[in-house]
């Protein structure tokens, strides 16, 4: 009889505990292309990410009282990495702001310095994935002297329901993230200044 | 109160398995790895076939507490590594169409473990071979063993665990760019 109390309360407490579930919110990086008749900028970009926000997990809600846990610079690393590569001549990551053996070796013009801001949410009570995603991407960049070229910002919005994201629970922060990323790109095309001889 | 005890039982062994059959998580590429192949030099290649090879260890789907992780490329996991190599290289700006240096391989081993309540674990090993035409230019077992923090709810440790594969993959491939004569064997 107790060993069915204590299952009971396990039963209880694992069911009613609201948890953080883990997602990953990496886009499909075959997705994130260049638009037919835009001009890749023929100059060479290095990207930096500190190695603590690269590892930083980002919990925002999900349904049911649930949250939801992600990293959010490491998930999109990879298709920021292409996106840029769509943009511009070449891409190099840097291990530090003023990586000098990088910035030489690669003959890199800007950097940037991506910052990242999430919220998501779900009406439901009894499903915890979100349906509604947002991703605030701002992309500072400077010279190699350190000179602020621009600061683009754009806002991603991914949606999800129930019969879509059965099968994958992270699918309203992927199309958040795809959609901030495809805008990001469309502004970086149309600064000129990154264009300057 | 036999039947409470029942219920609960039912709700627990619930919480900790859960049967459904999904896709696992696309492949992402490992900016490190990219960037290892950039900075290799003239070297550049085409993705060949991968085939599984069946036996202990080798599993197709993977099963994570009685739910199953199908590969999303084409359900096969060598697809699935294929797909690996092509991303990098093509991210890389190595892969190349028209090149008569080949990648291909075998799958030997793949599976991970989340059967414990604190620890999920994931091996992977493979058969890369290089080839220049007929020529044999690279055949070499890679292995990787990796482990992470898991949990006793399986709503926890079953997507956690399915979001490790990428990870893994990453690190095997890691292990095969860092080698040398693989690199070598490219150019």
């Amino acid at each position: 009889m107790r060993i069915i109390k204590l299952i009971s309360m396990l039963a209880v407490v694992a069911v009613i505990t609201g948890c953080a579930h883990p997602l990953v919110i990496s886009p499909d990086i075959s997705k994130v292309e260049r638009s037919g008749n835009a001009q890749a900028i023929d100059k060479n970009v290095g990207y930096y990410i500190p190695a603590d926000m690269r590892e930083k997990l980002v919990k925002t809600g999900g349904g049911g009282g649930d949250s939801v846990k992600y990293t959010p610079y490491k998930d999109m690393e990879t298709a920021l990495y292409k996106m840029l590569s769509n943009v511009f001549k070449s891409v190099t990551m840097l291990k530090s702001p003023n990586d000098a053996e990088a910035i030489a070796k690669h003959s890199i013009n800007y950097i940037i310095t991506p910052e990242i801001t999430t919220q998501s949410s779900s009406p439901s009570a009894f499903t915890w994935p979100p349906t509604k995603f947002s991703v605030n991407l701002t992309c500072n960049i400077t010279d190699i002297s350190g000179k602020v070229i621009g600061k683009p910002a754009v806002t991603g919005e991914g949606n999800a329901e129930f019969s879509e994201f059965k099968s994958d629970y992270s699918l309203s922060g992927k199309r958040a993230t795809l959609d901030s990323l495809l805008k990001m790109q469309d502004s970086l095309l149309k600064m000129p200044e990154l264009r300057a001889p | 109160m036999r039947r409470i005890g029942l219920l609960s039982l039912v709700i627990l062994f619930g919480t900790i398995t859960s049967g459904c059959s999904t896709n696992g998580p696309l492949y992402t590429a490992s900016i490190d790895n990219v960037q290892l192949l950039k900075e290799a030099g003239n070297v550049s290649a085409k993705v060949g076939k991968f085939d599984s090879i069946p036996g202990p260890g080798n599993a197709n789907p993977i099963t994570l507490r009685g739910s199953r992780m199908n590969s999303p490329y084409e359900s096969s996991y060598a697809a699935y590594l294929a797909e690996a190599i092509k991303q990098e290289l093509s991210l890389a700006g190595k892969l190349k169409a028209d090149t008569d240096i080949e990648i291909s391989g075998s799958l030997l081993k793949n599976d991970i473990n989340i059967a414990g309540f604190s620890i999920g674990t994931g091996d992977i090993e493979a058969r890369f071979v290089v080839k220049k035409g007929a020529q044999v230019r690279y055949d070499q077992i890679k292995t990787i063993h990796d482990q992470w923090e898991s949990s006793f709810a399986g709503a926890i440790a079953v997507p956690r665990g399915q979001q490790q594969y990428p990870n893994l993959v990453q690190k095997l491939l890691a292990t095969l760019y860092a080698d040398h004569d693989f690199l070598e064997a490219l150019k």
